[in-house]
């Protein structure tokens, strides 16, 4: 029996070593040298970057791709690949001047034809990009996008290799700001054609900004690497960033307490915050988001279609201060108006709930008289859900808000919790089978219009489902006004227009949250409102 | 042996086609558009993607379609990774799906299986010793408790606690890194084969051919090399088929719980995400795998079991 | 004499007890299976009885008061929500064996209904009714399930339906094999031949036959209906805030290994609710099936 084991053990014990010996593969766990370690906070659905959405891959985008223009690291427009630009004086055509040297990352020139190829590719219906209404203003960009017209037809020129001509519908104040966002950035014609859907794998990617795509193991880590033919690549001081697509905080935090991780992502959950702060200090940076958070009556549903006073009571009986102070504690603003206070440089900011600086005893009481004359009481109360999606702060959020609603109108209310699954939930929303539900909007750029769309009527954004025709009009006629003073009086007036139908319950604006290694150098974004990260701003001190 | 093999691949093959049928119907039923994010699509960028995974043409076809592409072993594009095809994201070119849950469940097979029988064994040579029990005890425990539990437990103990280990995260597949998944694997699974050992190798130890074996004056150790081994190994062939079959779907709760990039992540971010075709792909693929592994395992159970040869 | 001696031995000889309360006296005196027993009913009844009688609601938010550590006031400390574990950790357990119970007793219904038809009737319809058993077999659960939940949304009766489906093959398989032996034993020839209907027989005789059997191998099924409700949870799949169960339970407790009791004693009540059982069903088996 001795032997037996004996003769069993040792072939095992053989085994292990070599098992072990084998996967103990070189690994640099110590930090490695100039390699930026970010979160990214989920696998990227895509790498194409005409089809990208959402804020992990559009991370990722923001460093493999540039565009006409650059951002500082307070979203300030400064020269991209166009080293200069002229509106002209009817306010429709923009004349962009390229600079010489532009280069893709296999050594190929940068010209005004491949910006003509990349916008085309963007407004195309067979690329099916989810942004492909984003540059509606330019000439044709509708019909093509309803499939009425060839994606040739676009208003955009090549006037020679250097010299790149947009052609709007018209005036579009805001148009320059679009350019900040990197589904306009240029791509390789030669290479999607060459390769076809398979252009995003790490051997075939061809990028045109700071790195370029090394390696990629989905649901790993995505590894970049410098473009030596980047325009400004001599001010580029990483030489490799790693993308790592940590979904939940188990991972996150403690990969970055043990140095595995440099910059985390943008959420951290709301119950650690306190201790994390305590911790990490100025390590954790807590930024003002340029997005929304509120929440959608459905105008469609007969309970509230026709009862204004009983959704203004329903949005002065929560108490914002309250809720961002107490319950959610990371500095976010309190939020009673139909934009952010930040957007524009703060110029909607005033625009506000007359009630909003009311004492809250005064709100409370107010409410409640708008609730009785809406024909609710203890006999008859109202019953209504609140709809949200699976998410820690959404979940915190409904409990406050349907609390303070108990807590204002007692036997008057009754509450129900809805929670969905993500996309059973945005369907559900889309579709209008709700009654409240938890909404939200991140601005794709720093401009107004960036949220008027929320409540213009047939807008894919308006889950609402709110239409008033007045505000259309004011809005239209805001959006083609040419003097800027005048514009932003007019945008004032459309906004009133929701403002005061109370067609949503806005809540809070957001703010995100990074902890960053001290040793991340250059890295400023506490007045990076609209979240645009670029590895390239930062260097790696030792 | 040949009508064997037939006989049990007449069986696999309906099998394959219904659980295919019935995933394809299942993942078709579901209302809605499965291309909905949270910025409304333009009508026109809808029908394309419609167009695209052939979502435009009748149900009927689209089985078809599918059918035949599963024959020349094409899963699909995936919804969620959109334009990328499931073979590449199932069997990628670097370590990563597939091949990282194969290892997890090879490395956990390696060890569980020797393992188990080995102290399966000693634990039934040397009956009602602490060592005995040990296994009795170990396997009724082990048993119960599932991997949710003992993964998150040992991953505090061992990594929040006594900080030995990464907490989760695949690392480079290093030893660091795969140690925690492959240890809390093995231990759902060894106390059970070793469980099963013993018992066969009392009951062999009792039979009479042992005993005949005894009273010819046979030296022990010839006796269980030679004689008992092969009739004890066969109640624990048997249960491989089943327990590698569960060993890849523990391996989906244990890349769950350690952040592992596999097979498992894949299917439930699928499900998710409503990447129809790729939950699709990889449930089709799984019980294809229990579909072999189960025949291997009943070919190696014929070799063994002289019984079944007649 | 000797003769007198025999036959009064014979008339005062202890009368041979019943199968049932055999097996009953064995069970009684397996302490492991008492204690084990013992332990689920006074888990049953906190489940039932801590909800009601505690002062803190299992739903309502305490913001000041979240993340506290076990203390005199929070037994088992506090959530991220503010929220008393102790009375979570209950309504979850609750919730859990009435998925379990409840899953159970589909379960043994469809199976041992499916068994006993299959192995009575033999036949083709045996062949094509084990045939299919074989096929449901070979699909994996877990994909299964994830797909079901995540296509038709969440919803406790979902996921229910989902773990019952896969379950009941194994009781059929059990029940149909000791329906083909019980088949032809005398009573059965018996009944059949006075013209009693195959329905009747199969539930009037072969049914009560097989409780042995049955009844192990559900205590056996509950568990693992415990352990599949937990998966699933532990995926988010299946139960809905603010309702939990212990597989959600641990999930966020494993989410949150700071605070070290989320994750321990939902962990602790699972794995003692878990081996209890498991106690039973070894208790029950030596109880009716000694060897």
């Amino acid at each position: 029996m001795y032997s037996k084991l004996q003769k069993l053990i040792l072939p095992l014990v053989l085994g292990m070593l070599v098992v072990t010996a084998c996967s103990n593969k070189d690994s640099q766990n110590n930090h490695p040298l100039n390699m930026l370690r970010q979160d990214v906070g989920s696998e990227p659905p895509t790498l194409d970057l005409t089809k990208v959405e959402d804020t992990s891959s559009s991370r990722i985008m923001n460093d493999l791709f540039a565009g006409l223009l650059d951002y500082d690291q307070e979203n300030n427009i400064i020269p991209g690949m166009a080293s200069s630009w002229e509106l002209s004086p009817d306010g429709k055509t923009y004349t962009f001047h390229l600079r010489h040297d532009l280069k893709f990352s296999d050594g190929s020139a940068i010209t005004a034809k491949d910006f003509v190829y990349s916008w085309r590719r963007l407004v195309a219906p067979k690329t099916a990009s989810p942004y492909d209404s984003y540059l509606a203003s330019i000439v044709n960009a509708k019909q093509i996008i309803q499939n009425k017209a060839s994606p040739k037809t676009l208003g955009v020129e090549a006037k020679d290799s250097y010299t790149f001509v947009v052609n709007l519908e018209q005036p579009n104040a805001s148009f320059l700001k679009l350019l900040l966002l990197n589904v306009t950035y240029v791509i390789s014609q030669k290479n999607i054609e060459k390769y076809g859907s398979s252009w995003t794998e790490p051997a075939n990617m061809v990028t045109s900004g700071p790195y370029q795509l090394k390696e990629h193991v989905v649901n790993g880590y995505i590894l970049a690497v410098k473009n030596p033919y980047y325009y400004d690549e001599s001010n580029v001081s990483i030489e490799q960033v790693k993308y790592l697509p940590y979904e939940d905080k188990n991972t996150t935090i403690p990969s970055y307490k043990s140095g595995g991780l440099d910059i985390s992502f943008q959420a951290i959950p709301v119950d650690q915050y306190a201790e994390l702060k305590k911790q990490f200090g100025n390590q954790l940076h807590t930024v003002t988001q340029e997005a929304l958070y509120y929440y959608d009556f459905n105008m469609k549903n007969p309970v509230f279609a026709n009862n204004i006073k009983l959704r203004q009571a329903l949005s002065m009986a929560v108490d914002r201060e309250v809720l961002t102070r107490d319950v959610l504690k990371q500095g976010q603003k309190p939020l009673y108006s139909m934009s952010t206070a930040t957007v524009d440089n703060g110029v909607y900011a005033g625009l506000q709930y007359d009630w909003a600086s009311l004492p809250r005893d005064e709100q409370v009481r107010r409410a409640q008289l708008l609730y009785h004359a809406a024909g609710y009481s203890k006999s008859h109360p109202l019953e209504i859900s609140l709809s949200y999606n699976t998410n820690d702060l959404h979940k915190r959020v409904a409990l406050a808000v349907s609390a303070m609603w108990q807590d204002v109108f007692g036997d008057e209310i009754k509450v129900k919790l809805q929670n969905q699954e993500w996309k059973t939930f945005i369907q559900s929303r889309h579709k209008g089978n709700y009654e409240i539900a938890r909404d939200g909007w991140v601005a794709d750029y720093n401009g107004i219009t960036s949220y008027t769309m929320l409540y213009a009527h047939n807008s894919g954004q308006n889950n609402s489902h709110y239409y008033n025709p007045k505000y259309d009009a004011l809005l239209q006629q805001a959006i083609l006004e040419i003097d800027p003073n005048k514009q932003v009086e007019l945008f004032k007036q459309a906004l009133t227009v929701p403002l005061n139908d109370y067609p949503t319950i806005p809540l809070f604006q957001y703010t995100y949250q990074q902890l960053v290694k001290p040793y991340i150098k250059n890295y400023y974004p506490d007045k990076n409102y609209l979240e645009h990260m670029q590895s390239k701003w930062m260097s790696i001190a030792k | 042996m040949i009508k064997f093999i037939i006989k049990r691949m007449l069986i696999a093959i309906p099998t394959m086609l219904t659980i295919i049928f019935l995933v394809f119907l299942l993942v078709h039923a579901t209302p809605g558009n499965p291309f909905q994010g949270e910025r409304a699509l333009s009508p026109e960028v809808i029908k394309q993607l419609l167009h695209q995974y052939r979502l435009d043409l009748p149900l009927w076809k689209q089985f078809i379609l599918y059918v035949n592409d599963l024959l020349h072993g094409d899963f699909g594009l995936s919804y969620k990774f959109l334009g990328q095809s499931i073979n590449a994201l199932i069997f990628p070119d670097y370590v990563g799906g597939f091949w990282v849950t194969l290892r997890l469940a090879v490395y956990a097979m390696i060890f569980t299986v020797p393992l188990g029988i080995v102290f399966g064994c000693y634990a039934g040579l040397y009956r009602n010793s602490w060592f005995d029990r040990l296994v009795v005890t170990c396997n009724m425990f082990f048993s119960a408790v599932p991997t949710i539990v003992t993964g998150p437990l040992f991953v505090f103990i061992l990594a929040v606690l006594l900080h030995v280990l990464p907490a989760s995260g695949w690392g480079d597949g290093d030893f660091k890194h795969i140690f925690l998944p492959v240890f809390v694997l093995t231990l759902a699974y060894a106390p059970t084969v070793a469980f099963v050992t013993r018992g066969s190798i009392i009951d062999v130890l009792n039979s009479n051919f042992i005993r005949t074996a005894r009273a010819k004056g046979l030296p022990t150790k010839s006796i269980i090399f030679k004689h008992a081994i092969k009739p004890t190994l066969i109640p624990v062939v048997s249960l491989l088929g089943p327990m590698f079959a569960g060993v890849l779907v523990g391996a989906i709760v244990t890349e769950q719980v350690f952040a592992l990039p596999g097979l498992g992540i894949l299917t439930t971010n699928g499900a998710t995400n409503r990447d129809y075709n790729l939950v699709l792909g990889i449930t089709i693929f799984g019980s294809f795998l229990t579909i072999v592994f189960n025949f291997m395992v009943d070919i190696l159970y014929f070799f063994l079991d002289p019984k079944i040869k007649q | 004499m000797i003769v007198g001696k025999k036959i009064s031995a014979v008339i005062n000889a202890p009368k041979a007890k019943g199968f049932w309360q055999n097996a009953y006296r064995r069970f009684w005196h397996n302490k492991f299976a008492m204690a084990s027993l013992l332990l689920i009913l006074i888990l049953a009844l906190l489940c039932v009885f801590v909800p009601m009688f505690s002062q803190f609601s299992y739903y309502k938010p305490d913001f000041t008061g979240s993340l506290q550590s076990p203390n005199l006031v929070h037994f088992f400390g506090t959530d991220g929500l503010g929220r008393d574990l102790f009375v979570r950790s209950f309504i979850g357990g609750r919730i859990t064996f009435e998925i379990a119970f409840a899953a159970t007793v589909v379960v043994l219904i469809i199976g041992v209904l499916y068994g006993s038809i299959a192995g009575f009737l033999g036949g083709r319809i045996d062949s094509l009714m084990m045939r299919f058993v074989d096929v449901l077999y070979g699909v994996p659960f877990l994909f299964f399930s994830i797909l079901l939940l995540t296509l038709f949304g969440q919803s406790l009766m979902l996921s229910f339906v989902a773990i019952a489906a896969i379950s009941w093959l194994d009781m059929a398989r059990v029940v149909r094999g000791q329906t083909l032996s019980l088949k032809h034993k005398e009573f059965v020839e018996a009944a059949t031949v006075c013209g009693v209907s195959k329905w009747k027989i199969i539930t009037r005789h072969i049914i009560p036959n097989l409780m042995g059997v049955v009844v192990v191998y559900a205590a056996l099924v509950v568990p693992n209906m415990i352990v599949l409700s937990a998966v699933l949870s532990f995926f988010g799949l299946g139960v809905m805030e603010p309702m939990t169960s212990w597989g959600l339970l641990i999930s966020d407790g494993s989410q949150n290994m700071d605070s070290w009791w989320l994750l321990l004693f939902p962990a602790i009540l699972m794995t003692s609710t878990l081996l209890a059982f498991a106690f039973v069903v070894n208790g029950l088996r030596d109880a009716l099936d000694p060897r």
